[in-house]
């Protein structure tokens, strides 16, 4: 993946349609683990995708492997677009103020179908790590609102998230070795 | 969160403020035990996001390579105006990699460098036309090698873009130039880093936000220097 995204950096057509049959279904499935709206987060998909042509030469692999970096750019780009539309929303019901305000993405997500399908490639988690990472990764919120939001010390999230982030990590390392 | 080396984890899964982020990205690139820390960690990220895959609708592809294929001429379609001053010698090939630096508002090594501009004894100035920016001027000197962008009322772009600033050299790619927001009002004023050499053109584009490395929307102006 890493020499694609070189080769996709110089410009390379048929490289960048390797990258694409590679990276598209995670892409498009994390799109999806924002925004429940299949149209929606096909065009997030889309847009991941046209930026990764654009900007592949921006890859830096002493951070990360590329599909960590384009799973960052593709989260990022999912919570932009939740984020525009709920204030949208947000902008339409001051005009409208009986509307009640609707409840933000992450519950439904939480208990959808995608979900649990994860949950189960993901057992090796404790279901606080997972908690603490989903909320950060993917409905963005910082480390003080997750603090906020489930009533514990920031160095407790931050030891969720990193020692889940390691007990993910090795697992890819143990799907490397096999 | 007291010391940087533990907002390893927070960075890698989005969690820090923006200001946060950029402070932590600055101390990564120094801090050998911190690259090891987020490599490791966004392994972490992979296997999470391996796991979130799901089958991509079939039709996508043919609209990612549309869009790829109608974004590739780009700026070889803009209209390049010639030198507006003296023809001067060609001052021999630019440097290969340059950075060029946008401050918008302050830097900090350096207390105002848009005023030092304007206070340049050089201070060369292009009017800009062109629809979508008001009235717009590219102030620069030659000396200092900078220059300002200035308009008084662009127009507001969408929460997933950005304009972007481009140089021209005479028969080369365009080179970023800088990324900039309009405030509320639309007024804007923005630094250019040079090299600012004879024959070179200043464009402007509307990009996705974080930038592109080459133009990929519609072009503003373009207009030679």
């Amino acid at each position: 993946l890493e020499q694609l995204l070189e080769r996709v950096a110089s410009g390379d057509r048929i490289a960048f349609e390797m990258l694409y049959d590679d990276v598209i279904d995670v892409v498009f499935g994390l799109a999806r683990k924002v925004i429940i709206d299949r149209d929606l987060a096909s065009d997030v998909a889309q847009d991941v995708m046209v930026t990764l042509w654009e900007n592949a030469g921006r890859f830096d692999a002493a951070k990360g492997s590329a599909m960590a970096w384009i799973a960052t750019i593709t989260r990022r780009r999912a919570i932009d677009v939740v984020r525009s539309r709920e204030a949208g929303r947000r902008r339409e019901e001051e005009q409208r103020p009986a509307a009640t305000v609707p409840d933000p993405v992450g519950e439904q997500i939480v208990e959808s179908a995608e979900w649990s399908a994860m949950r189960a490639a993901l057992s090796s988690l404790s279901d606080l790590q997972l908690q603490s990472i989903s909320l950060a990764f993917f409905q963005g919120k910082t480390h003080l609102q997750i603090s906020h939001e489930l009533d514990v010390p920031l160095g407790t999230v931050k030891t969720r998230i990193r020692d889940g982030l390691l007990r993910l990590a090795s697992r890819m390392e143990a799907f490397a070795g096999e | 969160v007291s010391d940087l080396h533990d907002l390893a984890a927070f960075y890698v899964v989005g969690a820090l403020e923006p200001d946060e982020a950029r402070t932590f990205e600055e101390h990564l690139s120094g801090c050998a035990a911190c690259t090891a820390e987020v490599a490791q960690l966004s392994s972490g990220v992979e296997a999470l996001a391996r796991a979130a895959a799901e089958p991509a609708p079939p039709e996508l592809k043919g609209r990612v390579l549309a869009r790829i294929d109608a974004s590739e001429p780009a700026f070889s379609t803009a209209e390049v105006i010639p030198l507006r001053r003296p023809a001067g010698r060609w001052l021999g090939a630019v440097a290969a990699v340059v950075v060029l630096v946008v401050a918008v508002t302050f830097s900090l090594r350096d207390p105002d460098p848009i005023a030092q501009v304007l206070a340049a004894d050089d201070l060369a100035t292009v009017e800009i036309r062109g629809s979508a920016v008001g009235t717009a001027t590219f102030r620069y000197s030659d000396e200092l090698d900078r220059g300002v962008f200035s308009s008084d009322r662009l127009e507001a772009v969408g929460d997933q873009q950005t304009y972007e600033l481009w140089l021209i050299p005479a028969g080369g790619d365009p080179q970023p130039a800088g990324l900039f927001v309009p405030s509320g009002t639309g007024a804007v004023e923005v630094l250019v880093e040079g090299p600012i050499e004879p024959g070179v053109t200043l464009g402007l584009t509307i990009e996705p936000a974080g930038g592109s490395s080459q133009p990929t929307g519609d072009i503003l102006f373009a207009e030679g220097l």
